[in-house]
């Protein structure tokens, strides 16, 4: 093995858990994630001499996002993913799947995480990627503007707009419910 | 359900899904990244553009002078530069991470552990169990450093898991701690009694401290 694939290695496997949730996000499939992920290791192996001085994981998360947006564009999976517009796309999304209610904690807890993981689901992607990056890997601003090849304004208000619509979405399932969860909250 | 401004973050960390990589994923990547560095060695240079043909040459320079280099050295001592070595240790604590390939024998009674060695090793590596010290004993495993073959222990602290890397030294010289920083992980590195070690982890520096010192307190003559 050589100095350059050693380095390589010790550069970038340590991210392959944070590639590898973002690609999956993004992708919504766990063959395509796998093969998005290996294509983009592949070429930052190839672009690794331009990382010198720089963080890794923002560099190389940026080439996964690429490689998971070149797959989207080529097989235009999604409309809103080729073309995002800022103002068409930040309108309301509908509902994740409603769960019925029940009384018991844990069913409680469960179906949350349920609902919350459809509703980050239904985002357009532009707005789920800065919700994976932000909330799940918890990366700096500056670092989701250099991924996602954007300017630190447009990162902010994606977020703003993206929490906003997961609220909503949240909101709307189950009106009536915010008492039972007061109670449990207190108990 | 009314959810606040300040109340979304913790609700998608505590409840979102954080996809984890199927297993052996590392291990494909490493084996692609491999034979794409073997592809790349030897018939591209005449296709490439006229600057890819410089960095070519740049690149055979850096390497001819790095073998040059290397060869002085290894003429010079049977050890290769703490630089290489230090690297190499960090590479396969990385890969030892990645490739669900953590111990061999899985167990945190160093009777067992010790026992396990024997006859995969030619040499016999202490083994000491540092629970009550806040670094349980995990497991054993073979990897490979230097050339030869040595014995991987490993530790953990909490989440962090620490390598402790252990084969004969090539003198009975005492070495002292020495600390060093590598992508992000700390590595520590001593000689004694014949034996060398490399500890690698993700733990702080400090807690690496503790940890070599109480390893060098236990296994010590």
């Amino acid at each position: 093995m050589t100095d350059r694939t050693r380095q390589f290695e010790a550069a970038a496997l340590p991210h392959l858990d944070a590639a590898w949730n973002l690609a999956r996000w993004l992708l919504r499939d766990d063959q395509l994630a796998d093969d998005a992920v290996q294509e983009a290791y592949l070429r930052a192996f190839r672009f690794f001499d331009g990382l010198r001085g720089e963080s890794a994981r923002p560099w190389l998360l940026g080439i996964v996002r690429n490689a998971c947006y070149d797959w989207m564009r080529q097989n235009r999976q999604l409309a809103d993913q080729l073309e995002f517009d800022e103002l068409r796309d930040s309108g309301a999304v509908p509902p994740a799947s409603a769960e019925c209610a029940d009384p018991a904690r844990q069913w409680e807890q469960r179906a949350q995480g349920e609902r919350i993981n459809a509703a980050i689901d239904a985002l357009p992607a532009a707005y789920r990627e800065v919700i994976v990056l932000r909330e799940l890997e918890e990366m700096r601003y500056e670092d989701i503007a250099r991924i996602a090849g954007v300017p630190l304004g447009t990162v902010m208000s994606r977020l703003s707009r993206a929490r906003a619509l997961l609220r909503e979405s949240l909101r709307d399932e189950r009106p009536g419910d915010g008492t039972e969860r007061t109670q449990h909250a207190n108990s | 359900m009314q959810i606040h401004d300040d109340e979304l973050g913790p609700l998608i960390r505590r409840h979102a899904v954080r996809h984890a990589p199927p297993a052996g994923l590392a291990e494909r990547i490493a084996q692609s990244v491999r034979s794409e560095a073997g592809a790349v060695a030897a018939p591209a240079v005449a296709v490439r553009s006229r600057r890819g043909v410089w960095r070519g040459l740049a690149w055979f320079g850096t390497g001819a002078a790095t073998a040059w280099g290397l060869a002085l050295v290894l003429q010079a001592t049977p050890v290769p530069p703490q630089d290489a070595l230090g690297e190499a240790v960090t590479a396969n604590h990385v890969r030892s991470l990645m490739a669900a390939h953590l111990a061999d024998v899985a167990s945190s009674d160093q009777h067992t552990v010790k026992p396990w060695f024997a006859g995969k090793l030619d040499f016999s590596p202490p083994v000491v169990d540092l629970a009550s010290d806040g670094f349980p004993l995990a497991g054993g495993r073979l990897d490979y450093l230097d050339g030869r073959t040595v014995a991987a222990l490993v530790y953990r602290s909490g989440p962090h898991v620490i390598n402790l890397f252990v084969w004969p030294a090539a003198d009975a010289k005492l070495q002292p701690p020495a600390f060093s920083t590598r992508q992000g992980y700390q590595l520590a590195h001593w000689a004694e009694g014949g034996m060398q070690a490399w500890a690698v982890s993700d733990l702080n520096a400090a807690e690496l401290r503790k940890f070599a010192s109480l390893m060098r307190e236990r296994t010590g003559p």
